[in-house]
């Protein structure tokens, strides 16, 4: 039943009766074939009688017939019961609503149940009520994103405006947040505008009832009662319609994470990849293919089984050959909510992992070059590059992925903004504190949040803590982990054997961080002391090791004596990988986004093209330009949709020929994956009469559908009114028939 | 007896006998023993001139005394048998054939009825009666005779006139105004549809060979009230087309039409003092009887 018949009638159904106003037409055809044939002589006469009255007859059937036709016709939309709001009785009612239409664009709308998704139909039922409405009638749009976003906020008057704008709403791909989506339309209306004297408003909100969406009210008591303010104060000016739009399904599986293994994947070794599947469905899913696709290959599948309502984590190995930038992305079977069946990401694949070591002191790089090398040299994974903090001016620095500075006494602040850009890139600093440490010096460093008098920031701060006074009561402290938070503190989890909290720390910087800083401590002292403050710059990593791991510090006080005996623990290997490790990641991860983040970069390849081309995931792909900085960064802005978005150089003419030449088509693109808060994807809905208790008081009218159809506003039926003409029709009908069959008789 | 014989006049009667000369003999008799009585009082035959013979004339009427004396071929020419003359005009269109649903005759069966008994009368009054029978032209002629065994002739062409034709009245009335001899009584059978002026101006020739002409306008009940009431196809005679059409509607304006026909051949009858003497098939004969009678009377004297 189209949603637009059931917005003008009560009854709908009996609108099929319609054919049965066509009733006299076929008596009239019918009749004229029953005659009878007799032979006749006066034809002349008669003749000449029918050419006089051809045109009298003709009109007096015509009219007799319509005036049946019309009256069978009112009877049937009598009985159907038109409503007064429809247009064609518009003139009855001089009532004027503003109607605000919510629509839910979380992606989970995108589910199909037959050919038309819920949004499809919820656009369908939008489209319906403003056809169905009457003249002088307004219309705002909201779009309930991540934030709500307002379409059309001063009421339109004119309905074929707002259908076209209705048309270009997209799906969304991301969730629902509905607060901000009924504090938007309490500022729509409030903000009708003199001009606008509607007596009514009605706000209609068009969901799926998604319980991700619907639920977080009764979850969180804040929000429950910021909701249930903003709906009563809705409630007092509105009327507030909630148009369910549920299909039958709620089974789905959806690829909820793609992560790497490690940190880093580098041609030198396989690299592990972990795809997380979760079935949100009521029974098992058996036998799944998941497939493993690289660089837009697929290179591996396996199948699965998949229980009911949890993760499951499938692993891939794949062994890059190149070095650079990589697409790996994980598929399932597209079902009714495609949108969640493929997972991306983009990563880059190194060559190797190039550590740079600057020692400010002999032997203070010393364990953590054995460390690495036993680890990673075998395997031709890392290289390491010791030089002394002399030479850190002379370096470059981007061609290390980290970079550690043990014990070094002080650094210019020339060489603290290369760290710090450094930083803000993707690279990783490890600094370790030690005997030759100029406190003052340091603390000049330290990275501290803005103090909101717009102060600039020095462009030289990546110290996570400032130095304190040093720390020495004689006593060898240990390190205290407390809950093994940080990922690299997770092998010494469970296992009090391995020593971590048993290794002796004599002396060491008190870390203290400025308030308000993003530095957290992930180790501690027994002391309570931070021993571990690690932070992030940018897209990079900032970490601070509070004492000397090596035997290079010797203690002021008793010199025989090392600040740690880290260096003789037996774990120290994995102790300083952890090191690296938790700092490495700034340069994988920044080409990873959700959807809505922002979408920007700098363009690190060495020819500078004039402008960029960015390749939006779209079907067909959308390209759309954008201009370079001149600190070579580009943004896109806020990504709406899922998938790869690849960007490239626009080469200029030398370009293009040196691509030709060397039969390059994209030389330098760069994948972004952008991927979905997977939240969505559970699919389990509210029925109307369920919604949790805080909407209950406000929604005066529910609706159930599973069609898409919707009943109509309330409102008074024509019924009556149709029942008076028709027997005015009765009565003219039985005076026409008796009038021509007398007159002519 | 009276009554029994009276029954005859009336058409339903007739309808149940068989023969043209029975239903003329009741006629007559049913007419002849009721009120009216016949205003003939018999005839003689007078010997008037002589004409010159041209063969093909019948050696019969020969004056042979002349012949004797003058050798001169002569021709007797006499008084007609009878004081009058009188010649039955039949019309045989197909039109004529129409019967309605509630007549016993058609047009035509009535109008030989009329005929027959008009003949029948005339030759037991002794007077001379001649037959034609016509469509778009002229079908049969026999002159007028006055012998008793005339009535035969008379009765076979009558009954031997199928009506199937077209009919075309007004030239057709001007070759007859031609071909009749004797001034006499023209009494014309027809339902007379065809173009009145055309009619009008055929009957006026008639008139100008001083004939008297009684006009029986013989139309069946049908064409007169158009009683139909449902949807009907009507198939036209004569080649007119054919029309499926309610007859409620149409019933008004039909007679409309049709009076305005009829009020135009009756004027015309009138200003050209032609008894004009409309019949429908379900009436009584006697009226046509009585104006032929009429009629009669007027030529005697």
């Amino acid at each position: 039943m189209p949603v637009w018949l059931t917005s003008l009638f009560a009854n709908p159904w009996m609108l099929l009766w319609i054919p049965v106003a066509a009733a006299p037409v076929v008596i009239h055809l019918w009749y004229r074939q029953q005659y009878r044939e007799i032979r006749w002589a006066a034809m002349e006469y008669l003749l000449a009688a029918i050419e006089k009255s051809r045109r009298r007859m003709r009109i007096e059937q015509w009219l007799l017939l319509l005036v049946r036709i019309v009256l069978l016709l009112l009877l049937v939309l009598a009985i159907a019961e038109p409503l007064l709001r429809n247009r064609g009785v518009a003139p009855l009612a001089q009532d004027r609503t503003h109607y605000v239409f919510l629509l839910d664009s979380s992606y989970s709308m995108g589910t199909t149940d037959g050919d038309l998704s819920a949004f499809d139909l919820a656009e369908r039922q939008i489209a319906d009520r403003v056809n169905a409405s009457q003249s002088g009638d307004g219309y705002s749009l909201i779009r309930i994103g991540d934030r709500a976003e307002v379409i059309v906020g001063q009421p339109s008057l004119d309905a074929p405006e707002f259908l076209s704008e209705l048309k270009n709403v997209p799906l969304g791909q991301g969730g629902a947040d509905l607060g901000s989506a009924l504090t938007a339309a309490q500022k729509v209306i409030d903000a009708e505008g003199g001009g606008n004297d509607f007596n009514q408003r009605s706000v209609i909100i068009f969901s799926d009832l998604g319980r991700t969406s619907w639920d977080d009210g009764t979850r969180r008591v804040m929000v429950a009662e910021k909701l249930e303010q903003q709906l009563a104060r809705l409630a007092k000016t509105s009327v507030i319609e909630v148009v369910p739009l549920q299909g039958g399904v709620q089974d789905n599986l959806a690829v909820v994470d793609l992560a790497m293994a490690g940190q880093v994947a580098t041609v030198a070794s396989p690299t592990q990849f972990i795809a997380t599947l979760h079935s949100f469905s009521q029974r098992p899913m058996v036998s799944e293919n998941v497939d493993f696709w690289v660089d837009g290959i697929r290179v591996d599948q396996k199948q699965v089984d998949l229980p009911s309502g949890s993760d499951t984590q499938v692993a891939f190995v794949h062994q890059f050959l190149e070095a650079g930038p990589h697409s790996v992305s994980v598929r399932v079977r597209e079902d009714r909510l495609p949108i969640d069946n493929r997972r991306y990401l983009a990563l880059d694949v190194k060559e190797q992992i190039n550590i740079l070591l600057i020692r400010g002191k002999r032997g203070a790089a010393q364990p953590l070059v054995a460390a690495i090398d036993n680890s990673e040299s075998n395997t031709g994974r890392a290289r390491v590059k010791v030089v002394d903090e002399s030479q850190l001016s002379e370096l470059d620095l981007n061609r290390f992925d980290v970079i550690f500075l043990c014990n070094v006494a002080q650094w210019t602040a020339i060489e603290g903004e290369r760290l710090r850009a450094y930083a803000e890139q993707g690279g990783g600093i490890v600094t370790i504190l030690g005997d030759r440490v100029l406190a003052d010096r340091y603390n000049r460093s330290v990275l501290r949040p803005s103090d909101g008098n717009g102060t600039p920031e020095s462009a030289a701060n990546f110290l996570p803590a400032a130095l304190g006074k040093i720390f020495y009561d004689g006593d060898y402290h240990f390190p205290d982990p407390r809950d093994y938070e940080h990922p690299m503190l997770k092998p010494w989890q469970g296992n009090p054997r391995t020593g971590l909290t048993g290794v002796p720390i004599l002396e060491y910087f008190r870390l203290q961080i400025p308030a308000g800083s993003d530095a957290r401590p992930i180790l501690w002292l027994d002391t309570g002391d931070p021993l571990l403050v690690l932070t992030k710059i940018g897209r990079g990593w900032s970490l601070l090791l509070a004492t000397d791991p090596s035997a290079s510090s010797r203690s002021a006080t008793e010199p025989a004596r090392p600040w740690s005996l880290v260096a003789s623990w037996l774990n120290a290997q994995p102790f300083f990988e952890g090191l690296w490790k938790a700092v490495i990641g700034g340069r994988t991860t920044k080409r990873n986004l959700q959807v809505g983040q922002w979408l920007q970069g700098r363009w690190d390849a060495a020819e500078m093209p004039d402008k960029l081309n960015l390749e939006i995931p779209q079907t067909p792909p959308l390209e759309v330009e954008l201009p370079l900085g001149p600190d070579a960064t580009w943004s896109f802005g806020e990504t709406e949709r899922s998938g790869w978005y690849r960007i490239s150089g626009q080469e200029n003419s030398a370009g293009v020929e040196e691509a030709v030449r060397q039969n390059r088509s994209d030389p330098e693109a760069i994948n972004y994956a952008v991927n979905l808060d997977t939240r969505e994807s559970d699919l389990r809905r509210y029925a109307i009469g369920d919604l949790p208790a805080i909407w209950q008081p406000y929604i005066r009218q529910q609706i159930s559908t599973q069609q898409g159809s919707t009943a109509p506003l309330a409102g008074q039926t024509a019924s009556i009114l149709f029942l008076w003409v028709v027997l005015f029709l009765l009565f003219v009908e039985v005076f026409l028939a008796w009038w021509i069959g007398n007159r002519f008789a | 007896m009276v009554e029994a014989k009276k029954k005859y006049l009336d058409p339903q009667t007739l309808s149940k006998l068989d023969g043209l000369q029975l239903r003329a003999r009741k006629i007559v008799e049913g007419y002849v023993a009721g009120p009216h009585r016949s205003p003939y009082h018999g005839f003689s035959i007078e010997f008037t001139q002589h004409r010159q013979y041209v063969p093909g004339d019948d050696l019969r009427h020969v004056d042979w005394k002349v012949f004797g004396r003058t050798d001169k071929v002569y021709l007797k020419q006499y008084e007609e048998e009878t004081n009058l003359v009188s010649y039955l005009l039949l019309d045989t269109s197909e039109s004529m054939s129409y019967q309605g649903q509630s007549s016993p005759l058609s047009k035509v069966d009535y109008a030989k009825c009329i005929a027959a008994s008009l003949a029948y009368l005339v030759l037991q009054q002794q007077d001379s009666v001649g037959v034609s029978t016509f469509d778009s032209k002229v079908r049969r002629l026999i002159h007028p005779s006055g012998q008793p065994s005339h009535m035969q002739q008379v009765l076979s062409v009558l009954e031997q006139s199928p009506a199937e034709k077209k009919t075309s009245l007004g030239p057709l009335f001007h070759d007859l105004a031609e071909r009749l001899g004797k001034r006499g009584i023209v009494v014309i059978l027809s339902d007379l549809f065809d173009d009145p002026e055309k009619i009008l101006a055929g009957l006026q020739h008639f008139r100008h060979r001083q004939h008297d002409v009684i006009l029986f306008h013989v139309l069946d009940a049908d064409e007169r009230e158009f009683p139909f009431h449902q949807m009907t196809r009507f198939c036209g005679m004569e080649d007119w087309p054919d029309q499926i059409t309610d007859p409620r509607q149409l019933r008004q304006s039909y007679l409309r039409e049709m009076d305005h026909f009829l009020h135009r051949i009756a004027r015309g009858c009138r200003e050209q003092r032609v008894d004009y003497v409309p019949l429908l098939t379900n009436e009584s004969l006697d009226v046509a009887l009585s104006s032929y009678l009429a009629g009669r009377m007027v030529q005697k004297t």
